[in-house]
């Protein structure tokens, strides 16, 4: 790969199409997409039309909102297919991944207020399985480039350099682990400002803060409040149904708790990520030990698409045990003691602590630290590696579906393909899925400018109306 | 003329005209198999249970007039998935439901509803062995096993030539239409005009079709050659796709080869072969099946209604057809299994 940038806009400029021109793949967009988000098509179509809105106008939410099509992508004959040298055998096919660890899933992480020392993890496990670690590997990268490439200042060879440095991390890691060493710490400058803003909110309650107030009654409540539009949060009372919803998930959450919880308050909230925008979405105001604290309970859709056939086998039990087992493998214990997979009829829903001790990376707080020469290029490849490492230490926690050490199987593969070819592949692939993702980007435009909002799904399907 | 039930009899071999005297009838099919399995290279659940085939046909004929209802048994959680019904159980899903008028005298067949596909119907007759293996391009998802849409059949005299024209949503049975454009297929069967004990038949088909909202192109052009002496049975299919699955720029291929061995001492024997070109980088991919059995219940003749089989499935795949592209460990698969299976019908007349 020798030129990132110049090909992207090669590509969007030849992609730029006119309205009489039909993106060569905007069926298949098309199609997975509104896939995808059918059952939130007819449930809430505003907030999908926000999301795919959302998608064309930032780079970086078009990934955060096509993971699925990523992973149909690589199940597809249909175009010429990125080959690899590894997974060799079937086992490191079969291994615990994040699913989607992009930049944006990564944090510390809510049980950091009781532990000795930061503790951090990917927070978004709703992609989680069993499957090839090299595609967790590919996703991770891809997502550091994309973040980069929307700093100035940062060329193609800077790209490049950024994915092989996430895989050099990936690599050393694993390498350091397999001969018996401690992990290594996660620190870079990014990571600092992510573990200072953790403290020092976590410290303040910032977040409680903001959002519950005490009533006249001198009870404690959420604030109420509407965003403008689409685009700002927005805190909304529960309608009856939704009450009687949360009261039902969080008497299923006392069940398993040591100490239940006492509810106080629950709100709506939406405006919230980019994947789940139109996904259920409470806050609880809940008490336990006379300590009040907030519960995010979030609907959970399945994991990513398996590349590994299973035999049409599930590996667990229920959504709900995927979440539990594999979040006990990707984080420290006392990561989240309030972490669990709930379920209500057919929806699935995961709770999580909502406090300021749990901070994540966010893009636009990136590309603004970058613009003010908040850290430099050496603090960005120092950024990429420790991700890398992050990567390679979730997975070196996980097993088999087979039950097997996830790491010895990794390091088997890797040693087998060999880490050179392992760095030039990663840089080779990530590079061809940025291409690819940013051309889709403007298929999605095309799609909206000309199939409407909900790219013609919705009332144009004829069995809707 | 005969006398006989038309309520299960498929729309693609409506007997010559004059051949057959309807009588007022109700049948019921049911074919169910259960397998085990055990796959190499092992990808952590290497041995499992599955169900290849669970159908259920219901139909009903009175004077020519009748209906058909065909149930399949799914998991109604998809692959991968762990939300479906009532946990993730395995539902009956509606294939078929079509209205059919038969006019016998012309050899003439409507059906209008869920139709059966123009291709894996007929394949599914002509190869015989559905419930070891589905049609190549039905497992490559290319093709389905109906659609909404109403059917037009006609056999000529001696039953020498059969003419099928289909109009359908091209959505298949699992979606609903998404936009409003018809595919329209047709399928033309020769019959050599042989007698005693053997069958020869060839067959063309063709489809224009479009999928998905944007109308995504999803041609098929295909020809089949089927032959039966005795015991043997012989057969030969090729497909060729323009497009599929909401993907236009792909024309990928599938072709499949089989040979048949039915004894009347109750031995059973098959094998088939596949070949998948999926239309870009030299991806390909070939299936062997191998299959040897004995017909049940033991001691009776044939047509017997069930097998016990025993078979080998060899699944290769070229680097860019492997579910992960280049990966070694997805570039063969080797499965063992043993099934069980019955496929009977039962026809009652109806008081008139």
């Amino acid at each position: 790969m020798s030129t990132l940038k110049p090909v992207v806009l090669g590509v969007l400029i030849v992609s730029a199409c006119t309205s009489d021109t039909i993106p060569a793949r905007a069926a298949w967009i098309q199609q997975e997409l509104v896939a995808e988000n059918e059952i939130w098509i007819q449930r809430n179509p505003d907030w999908v039309a926000a999301k795919f809105q959302r998608m064309v106008d930032d780079p970086y939410d078009y990934l955060r909102g096509t993971t699925r099509l990523f992973y149909r992508d690589i199940l597809t004959h249909g175009e010429d297919r990125a080959l690899t040298r590894f997974t060799q055998t079937r086992a490191p096919a079969t291994v615990m991944v994040v699913g989607d660890p992009h930049p944006e899933n990564f944090g510390t992480l809510p049980g950091t207020r009781e532990a000795e020392s930061t503790l951090w993890g990917f927070n978004d496990l709703d992609g989680s399985n069993y499957g090839p670690y090299l595609l967790d590997v590919r996703r991770m990268a891809l997502g550091i480039v994309q973040i980069v490439s929307q700093l100035s200042r940062c060329d193609s060879q800077c790209l490049e350099a950024i994915a092989e440095r996430a895989g050099t991390g990936y690599l050393l890691e694993i390498e350091q682990l397999a001969t018996g060493l401690p992990p290594s710490p996660l620190t870079s400058a990014l990571h600092q400002a992510v573990e200072e803003e953790a403290l020092e909110e976590g410290q303040e309650r910032k977040r409680f803060n903001k959002y519950v107030e005490t009533a006249d009654s001198g009870q404690l409540r959420f604030k109420r409040f509407d965003g403008e539009g689409f685009s700002e949060k927005t805190h909304a009372d529960l309608s009856a149904e939704e009450t009687a919803q949360l009261n039902r998930l969080l008497e299923q959450l006392n069940q398993n708790l040591e100490k239940p919880l006492t509810v106080i308050d629950g709100i709506r909230r939406y405006g919230s990520g980019v994947n789940s925008l139109p996904a259920v979405r409470f806050i609880a105001l809940v008490k336990a030990d006379d300590e009040p604290f907030m519960l995010e309970v979030r609907e959970v859709g399945d994991p990513v698409p398996s590349i590994t056939d299973f035999n049409t086998q599930p590996l667990f039990d229920s959504n709900i045990d995927r979440l539990r087992i594999l979040a006990d493998h990707f984080w420290s214990p006392g990561s989240d003691p309030h972490f669990y997979g709930l379920s209500d009829g057919p929806m699935h829903f995961r709770t999580r602590t909502y406090n300021s001790w749990a901070q994540g990376f966010d893009h636009e707080k990136v590309i603004e630290a970058w613009e003010d020469n908040e850290f430099d290029l050496t603090d960005l490849n120092k950024f990429a590696e420790v991700f890398g490492r992050s990567l390679a230490q979730a997975h070196a926690s996980g097993q088999t579906a087979d039950g097997e050490h996830a790491l010895d199987v990794i390091l088997a593969d890797l040693q087998a393909g060999g880490p050179v070819e392992f760095l030039r592949e990663i840089v080779r692939h990530s590079g061809a899925d940025f291409r690819q993702l940013n051309a889709d980007r403007e298929t999605l435009a095309w799609l909206i400018d000309n199939h409407g909002p909900l790219l013609g799904g919705g009332d144009s399907i004829p069995d809707f109306k | 003329m005969n006398a006989s039930c038309l309520a299960l009899l498929s729309a693609f071999n409506t007997a010559a005209p004059g051949e057959v005297e309807t009588s007022d009838c109700v049948e019921v099919s049911l074919s169910a198999a259960g397998r085990l399995s055990r796959q190499s290279p092992n990808n952590g659940i290497p041995s499992f249970f599955s169900v290849p085939r669970g159908r259920l046909d219901m139909g009903i004929d009175i004077g020519g007039m009748g209906a058909h209802l065909r149930t399949a048994t799914v998991r109604s959680a998809t692959e991968g998935s762990y939300i479906g019904i009532d946990g993730e159980s395995v539902v009956l899903a509606v294939e078929v439901i079509q209205a059919r008028w038969t006019q016998t005298d012309w050899g003439l067949t409507l059906n209008a509803g869920m139709v059966e596909d123009l291709w894996v119907g007929t394949h599914n007759h002509a190869f015989g062995y559905r419930t070891l293996i589905e049609p190549l391009s039905q497992r490559n998802g290319w093709m389905g096993t109906s659609d909404l849409g109403t059917t037009v059949a006609w056999t000529s005299p001696k039953s020498i030539v059969t003419l099928a024209v289909q109009a359908a949503s091209g959505e298949g049975s699992r979606l609903r239409e998404r936009n409003d454009g018809l595919d329209t297929s047709g399928l033309l069967t020769f019959r050599l005009p042989t007698s005693g004990d053997l069958d020869v038949s060839a067959t063309g088909f063709a489809r224009d079709g479009s999928k998905g909202l944007l109308r995504a192109r999803n041609h098929r052009i295909g020809g089949r050659l089927d032959t039966r002496y005795k015991y043997l049975g012989l057969g030969f299919s090729h497909l060729k796709g323009l497009g599929y699955d909401g993907q236009i720029t792909p024309e990928p291929t599938a072709s499949s080869a089989w040979l048949s061995y039915q004894a009347p001492a109750n031995i059973d024997g098959l094998f088939r072969a596949d070949l998948s070109h999926w239309g870009t980088d030299g991806a390909t991919s070939k299936t062997f099946l191998t299959a040897i059995g004995t017909g049940l219940p033991l001691g009776r003749d044939r047509p017997l209604p069930g097998a016990l089989f025993l078979g080998w499935r060899h699944d290769r795949f070229s680097a860019s057809a492997a579910t992960l592209a280049g990966a070694d460990g997805f570039k063969k698969t080797d499965t063992l299994f043993i099934q069980l299976q019955f496929n009977g019908r039962g026809t009652s007349l109806l008081d008139n």
